[in-house]
């Protein structure tokens, strides 16, 4: 299988304070890869170093070859990258309906709107109301659903299951089987290792700005006593 | 409130809405006097909220807060500071403009009658300064005092913000991730300091370190979905099913 | 004839028509602001500069070009927001990062410099603009007369209001524009330029503001200082509205005219005023305006920056005491009027920059406490007949209750809005002072009598006079640095670099706060009232907004948030106007300038930047104090 993103020696800065100290790792296409690591270790930053959307990065960032170190946020949006953040950056402003039309489309491809609601049907009922209007859960949807929508091959899911209910983080884990299923990359941020164990190919353990561990997800079990103290368990 | 205790920190019933969603609900807690307390729980528990209605920086939806017996809900940030309840930051607050002995100073002029002298100079005075020069001899600032605290280094801004805070002679200090953004020598270093610090007072903090939970506090609250799952000591909640099927996602229901 | 409360009805309905169609202005300008503001963070000073040009650009199509009204209607607004697009990608997009002050500023001095070029050009007086033939006459409604044209004008500005309000509320494009207001990064990380909407977002703000210009051409006089004026109106809308809602502009642009026009029907003295009246109960009442959300952030972010440790004692007393020598000494060599009258200038910057620099609460209204005191100080010495050291203790003790007044509604504010609040109230008192019979209205008061101080010394002897003004100024000037260096002064810097910091310690910000700016009133009045003796004439001009103008300015120039850099900025603008004179309405436009290279170029003024080369040649740690320190952000996870 290729390599679909290929992250060499990314180092990362917020203002002054420098966050990421020179990672490595790859996602192959088709794969769900986790970043797992206490508070602090720069997983969120990662995914916002790999979108542009910090102040100043270096290093490498492959997609499928082409480099995206120097370039902006939108194009590498276009480039077939969606991000789904860890406050889910549902737009107060916007109703349901508009919040996930909001991003253009960047390859043919994307899912239908009607896809998209028999994948999360909680949303349907709620298209005409207020975006923060919705549970915690649905606003995992909604996010998630989102970037469904526009045709990119490539998902960073930033803790999508934070501070939700074990009901609907099992429906969301479900969803990102399907979505594996359904030829999708995703690159999946978590602080929970149990939901983490279950989805992914390999998980790359994190600590201070660098990846200090790769675990093949059939390892996952037995590693789990090393894992916790990693994570501070 | 059977045994009639009085608390250095209580809450009833109190909660926190934000467009619908209740980051803390009905959450009844206290805070022993003397302890030294630390509230853990996954992202997104609503930690952080239920530290910041405590420390007077959000205003509660509904409940009710006390210290030492006293309703102090509509209360604000600085009577609280007046009444010895002291809060540091997250993300270090230092005053980037001043220089770290003048931060210190500053937390040291309300004490001493001085925050309202418009013509003085503070140094004429001399117990103020002497008390100064201790803070920075023991938390191991001397050698910064004349740098500008906007220059120091992250983990001497967290120091120094501890300074300026216990400078005050809290009698309940609380402290919101003392140890975040900060490296494994660091975290000894204010651990040893936040021990130090709790001698004689009242401690409070949200931490995600676990390591350093276990090794500060002696009673832990958890809490998940804005909700006390549990509470007791160290042994005790990590030991709970409950709390780390909360903390690892695994099934359990 | 029918009245209604006592006013003939007919006036009652000129009036609220009159009223509607201000209201329109103010609708479709605020409408602007906050659409501009919205996306950047910016207050778009240079909006009622554009407004005149939109206006200006009718005028000159018509008379230069034989281009007439429907044509111009579409033309200028396309040439003003072209133009717009350039100033956006060339000078306010190296702004975004830095506190929302700095746009302010360069939009402020962008419309000093446009403004005085066309009083150049075309003389302040204003031009008429024929109504197009196809609106002139009218109809009878019954009840009142109404011109075709203020139909019109209503009836297209509704339209254009809802039309805006459809497109940023209903569309997909208005929809991008709504999510790039609350979180560009994640709109950007969608795919979409938003950098490049921003950019489309001010030349679309800017021509709806040229196409109100070109509407109200036949309405009002043509004139470069049309759009001045209005512009604080239009201000104080946008602080009683809030800047939150697109809906909330429209309808609070409307009530406001509204009810100017009813003041207007039936207390005509208070119709000027009446909207910043509004303005202070709602600050009272409800801070975050009708139709705002909420207040904004309460600082929370923290502010990187580094300030210079004040020097020495010793030094400092050593440099107070060279200047004392040199001022002392000056009237040998200088002009002496010239000397006296920067020294007054020099006051004001440095009680100016006792808030702004040190408390960073940058008014936009200084200009209200130099010019009362002025007015109270010479109508003391005038028609009381007081000697001039208690007429100047009246004007100060008056500067500092007006501070105390409009200091504590407007400290409910911070950053912008504290600078929009503070000129609306300097706006209410200029109107006061154009009004009330004492001031002398267009006149000022005149032959303001120096008299004997203490009964003593005669102040009409040159020698005397200058002694006076040099003991104010040095104790006013020492005061101040009393206070910066005091136990006090420290807390209020603390403030100024994390307020909620200093809460979480026990100060009761806002009092420091409220507290400095009264200080800082009073020694603004101390220097008005000193003015008034030396100059024998309050006037007007001091308690005009160009006058807040000009203090931002010298201390800007200067160097905010240092001791001296006020002292030098207020030297080199009175210089400038000194030796300048001869080129005009040209001295504007070399402000304006001034203002634009200050914010693009040397954020910390001159004596800032000085202090900044003097550390870098010892190779000691990088430290000028800049007041508004440039916001660096925090790292988050």
């Amino acid at each position: 299988m290729s390599e679909s993103l290929a992250v060499c020696d990314l180092q990362a800065w917020y203002g002054e304070s420098k966050v990421l100290h020179g990672m490595d790792f790859s996602v192959r296409a088709g794969e769900v890869v986790t970043l797992l690591g206490r508070n602090g270790a720069g997983k969120t930053t990662t995914l916002k170093a790999i979108m542009g959307l910090l102040d100043k990065r270096s290093g490498s960032i492959a997609l499928d070859g082409h480099e995206l170190i120097g370039a902006a946020p939108y194009d590498i949006a276009r480039k077939g990258i969606a991000f789904c953040p860890e406050e889910r950056g549902i737009f107060a402003s916007l109703s349901v309906r508009e919040n996930l039309l909001l991003p253009p489309k960047v390859a043919a491809g994307g899912m239908t709107v009607a896809q998209i609601l028999t994948l999360f049907p909680n949303l349907k009922e709620r298209l005409d109301s207020q975006g923060t209007k919705l549970s915690g859960g649905e606003q995992q949807m909604l996010a998630l659903g989102r970037i469904l929508h526009t045709g990119a091959r490539i998902l960073l899911l930033d803790e999508p299951t934070e501070g939700l209910a074990p009901m609907i983080i099992r429906q969301i884990g479900r969803t990102i089987t399907e979505l594996k299923a359904l030829g999708f990359t995703i690159l999946l941020v978590e602080q929970n290792v149990g939901f983490a164990a279950g989805l992914a190919d390999r998980h790359y353990i994190m600590e201070l700005g660098r990846v200090v561990e790769e675990i093949p997800g059939a390892a996952f079990e037995g590693r789990l006593g090393a894992l916790k103290s990693y994570l501070g368990l | 409130m059977t045994d009639g205790a009085v608390y250095a920190l209580e809450t009833r019933d109190l909660s926190r809405e934000f467009g619908g969603f209740f980051a803390v609900n009905g959450v009844n807690f206290r805070l022993a006097r003397n302890s030294m307390h630390a509230v853990i729980g996954p992202n997104g528990a609503g930690k952080t909220t239920l530290f910041n209605l405590l420390t007077k920086f959000l205003p509660p939806s509904a409940g009710m807060i006390l210290h030492d017996g006293q309703d102090v809900t509509r209360l604000s940030m600085p009577a609280m500071a007046k009444r010895s309840v002291v809060r540091s930051f997250q993300i270090s607050a230092v005053f980037a403009g001043l220089t770290v002995r003048e931060n210190i100073e500053l937390a040291l002029l309300r004490e001493h009658g001085l925050a309202w002298n418009l013509l003085g100079r503070i140094a004429h005075h001399r117990r103020v300064l002497e008390r100064a020069d201790a803070l920075l001899e023991r938390f191991g600032l001397t050698d910064y005092a004349g740098t500008m605290a906007g220059s120091l280094s992250y983990g001497r801004k967290r120091v120094l913000e501890l300074a300026t805070t216990l400078a005050l002679e809290p009698s309940v200090l609380l402290l919101d991730e003392p140890m975040a953004g900060l490296g494994h020598e660091d975290i000894g270093r204010v651990t040893q300091l936040i021990r130090e610090a709790g001698k004689g007072r009242t401690v409070l903090l949200v931490e995600h370190n676990m390591n350093v939970v276990a090794e500060l506090a002696d009673t832990i609250t958890v809490m998940v979905r804005g909700e006390v799952l549990a509470q007791g000591s160290y042994a005790e909640v990590s030991s709970r099913a409950d709390v780390m099927a909360a903390y690892t996602g695994q099934a359990h229901e | 004839m029918t009245t209604i409360l006592g006013v003939p009805s007919a006036v009652l309905y000129g009036q609220l028509l009159l009223g509607l169609i201000n209201g329109a202005f103010y609708a479709m300008l605020s409408l602007g602001l906050a659409v501009i503001f919205g996306m950047m963070n910016i207050v778009n000073f240079a909006h009622g500069a554009q407004y005149m040009i939109g206006a200006m650009g009718a005028w000159l199509l018509l008379n230069y070009l034989g281009v007439g009204y429907w044509w111009a209607l579409i033309l200028a607004p396309l040439i003003v927001g072209a133009i717009s697009i350039v100033i956006e990608v060339l000078l306010l997009r190296r702004l975004y990062k830095l506190d929302h002050l700095y746009g302010m500023l360069l939009t402020f001095g962008l419309a000093l410099m446009v403004q005085g070029a066309f009083s150049n050009w075309f003389g302040s007086s204003g031009q008429p603009y024929t109504i197009p033939q196809a609106l002139m006459g009218g109809r009878n409604l019954g009840f009142m007369f109404l011109p075709n044209y203020r139909a019109w004008v209503i009836v297209t500005s509704v339209v254009i209001c809802l039309g805006t309000w459809y497109v940023i509320e209903r569309t997909k494009l208005g929809a991008y524009l709504r999510a790039a207001t609350e979180n560009p990064m994640l709109v950007q990380a969608f795919g979409i330029r938003v950098p490049r909407m921003i950019t489309l977002t001010y030349g679309a703000g800017v021509a709806l503001a040229a196409l109100a210009g070109v509407l109200a051409a036949p309405v009002y006089q043509v004139s470069p200082l049309m759009g001045a004026d209005l512009l604080i109106v239009v201000f104080a809308v946008v602080v009683i509205g809030g800047m939150g809602s697109i809906m909330g502009a429209i309808v609070t642009g409307f009530l406001v005219g509204i009810v100017e026009g009813l003041t207007k029907a039936f207390y005509p003295e208070a119709s000027t005023t009446v909207v910043f009246v509004v303005m202070a109960v709602v600050l009272l009442i409800r801070p975050a305006g009708l139709f705002g959300s909420k207040l904004e952030a309460a600082q929370g972010q923290p502010q990187s920056g580094l300030s210079a440790t004040a020097p020495s004692m010793r030094t400092q007393t050593l440099i107070f005491l060279a200047l004392a020598c040199c001022l002392a000494a000056a009237p040998l060599v200088v002009y002496p009027g010239f000397m006296m009258k920067a020294m007054i200038f020099a006051l004001f910057a440095c009680a100016f920059n006792l808030v702004a620099g040190y408390g960073r609460l940058v008014s936009f209204g200084h200009s209200m406490f130099l010019g009362s005191a002025g007015y109270v100080c010479g109508h003391a010495a005038k028609i009381w007949g007081l000697s001039p050291e208690l007429a100047i203790l009246a004007g100060t003790a008056t500067a500092a209750m007006l501070g105390l007044v409009t200091g504590w509604l407007a400290i409910r504010r911070s950053g912008i809005y504290f600078a929009m609040v503070t000129l609306a109230f300097a706006q209410m008192v200029y109107f006061v002072a154009l009004q009330a019979r004492f001031t002398g209205g267009e006149d000022g008061l005149q032959a303001v009598p120096r008299g004997m101080l203490f009964g003593l010394i005669d102040l009409s002897q040159p020698a005397n006079l200058y002694g006076f003004v040099l003991v104010i100024f040095l104790g006013g000037f020492f005061l101040i640095m009393r206070l910066v260096g005091s136990p006090f002064g420290r807390v209020l810097k603390a403030i100024s670099d994390h307020d909620v910091r200093a809460q979480s310690l026990g100060f009761e910000t806002n009092r420091y706060k409220l507290v400095a700016f009264v200080l800082s009133a009073a020694l603004a009045g101390l220097a008005g009232s000193t003015k008034a003796i030396v100059s024998q004439l309050a006037s007007l001009t001091d308690v005009h907004w160009s006058m807040s103008g000009e203090v931002l300015l010298m201390t800007f120039l200067g160097g905010v948030g240092t001791l001296y850099g006020p002292l030098v900025g207020a030297f080199i603008v009175v210089a400038m106007q000194n030796y300048l004179a001869a080129f005009g309405q040209w001295v504007t436009v070399i402000h304006g300038l001034i203002f634009v290279l200050c914010v693009l170029a040397f954020r910390r003024g001159i004596v800032g930047e000085l202090i900044e080369l003097w550390h870098r040649l010892r190779r000691t740690p990088p430290a000028a104090s800049a007041a508004l320190r440039e916001v660096v952000v925090a790292p988050q996870e």
